[in-house]
């Protein structure tokens, strides 16, 4: 270690399998709000506080499952719930996979304080034989969002194709980074 | 935690962006010194002693940028300044993309102490696989090949600075949105 910025893991530290997610062409929560870690308010405290998520899992795509929307909120959890920090794109998904897995991981910078708070989100979605898109895919930016609410910080997709496309998570991991 | 090597992350915590760099055919630095954690002389004062750092950005390509190469330093983060102590391989770059983001991840561990010390660096390149560089291309890893401890002064209060350059002839560009640096014990 070299100075006060401990890097530690936030709770719950999430040691089960949930049922699976069936995608939709609106966003679903891909991990439900209990096995995330809740932010209290204010937890972004100071400019330059950051955070970093890490989901593993699995991927089951139909016959034409389109594209994928992968984004991250700052709500209660719930689908499509809250400030969305960030918009991911994943084009051309392949059609009839089962169980591929997926790493989907980001950092969370904190750029302003307060209501009008800022966060900034770089990450990347890597899933096994269709290849990795950076998060956001061009023009990384600081979303204004209000740091004074507690919230959860929750990744989710969407799926632009007609066939049923359904999403397990098998681990998760967020941690302050300083 | 399992006991006293703790991750921890260094100042600064770069809360705006880079400026734009626009890259050569010589080495460019793509995060400024500024933005970079003060060392110190002998740093690296323990044998096993390991950082990571994250560069996360974003790439523009005109209409013939070449192949584009990271080498990343030991030195005073100026251009080209000081000792490699790895490089990837050169590769592709694709043209005419805009803004297009990307990320680098090194670490880089100590190997011998002082004046005659020796660093070892390893790390991966990744973009969009529609991106700056050809799904087949990817991941960059660093190095190419032989990964070896490099020779460099450890007393000397330098950074580790990641540079690219490009082989091409058009204006081709990068810029660094966040960049985090971390010692792993």
């Amino acid at each position: 270690m070299d100075g006060p910025f401990y890097r530690d893991s936030l709770k719950p530290h999430v040691a089960t399998t949930v049922g699976a997610v069936t995608l939709s062409t609106t966003n679903k929560a891909l991990v439900p709000a209990q096995y995330l870690p809740l932010f209290p308010a204010n937890y972004f405290n100071w400019i330059g506080k950051a955070v970093s998520a890490r989901i593993f899992g699995q991927f089951t795509t139909g016959a034409t499952p389109g594209n994928l929307t992968d984004v991250w909120y700052f709500g209660n959890g719930g689908d499509a719930n809250g400030t969305l920090l960030v918009n991911g794109g994943f084009s051309g998904l392949s059609a009839n996979v089962t169980g591929v897995s997926f790493e989907f991981d980001a950092i969370f910078r904190c750029m302003a304080l307060g209501t009008s708070g800022g966060i900034k989100v770089t990450g990347k979605l890597l899933i096994a034989g269709m290849g990795f898109v950076m998060v956001p895919n061009t023009l990384p930016g600081t979303t204004t969002v209000d740091l004074t609410v507690a919230n959860y910080i929750s990744p989710q997709w969407s799926r632009s194709g007609s066939t049923a496309e359904s999403v397990t998570f098998h681990d998760v991991l967020y941690e302050a980074l300083n | 935690m399992d006991g006293q090597f703790y991750e921890d992350s260094r100042p600064p915590f770069v809360v705006t962006d880079a400026a734009a760099v626009t890259l050569s055919t010589t080495d460019k630095a793509i995060v400024p010194a500024v933005n970079m954690p003060t060392l110190g002389a002998n740093y690296f004062g323990m044998i096993g002693k390991q950082v990571r750092i994250r560069v996360w950005g974003r790439a523009t390509t005109g209409a013939t940028p070449g192949n584009g190469t990271w080498d990343i330093y030991w030195g005073t983060g100026a251009d080209a300044n000081g000792t490699i102590l790895a490089s990837s391989a050169g590769v592709a770059l694709v043209a005419s993309q805009t803004s297009l983001t990307w990320e680098l991840e090194l670490f880089v561990r100590c190997r011998s102490l002082g004046s005659s010390g020796s660093l070892i660096c390893f790390g991966m390149f990744n973009t969009n696989s529609a991106g700056v560089i050809a799904a087949a291309n990817q991941p960059v890893i660093i190095p190419a090949s032989l990964p070896a401890a490099v020779t460099v002064d450890l007393t000397q209060n330098f950074v580790i600075s990641p540079q690219f350059k490009r082989s091409g002839s058009t204006a081709e560009t990068m810029q660094a949105h966040d960049f985090s640096f971390e010692a792993i014990n």
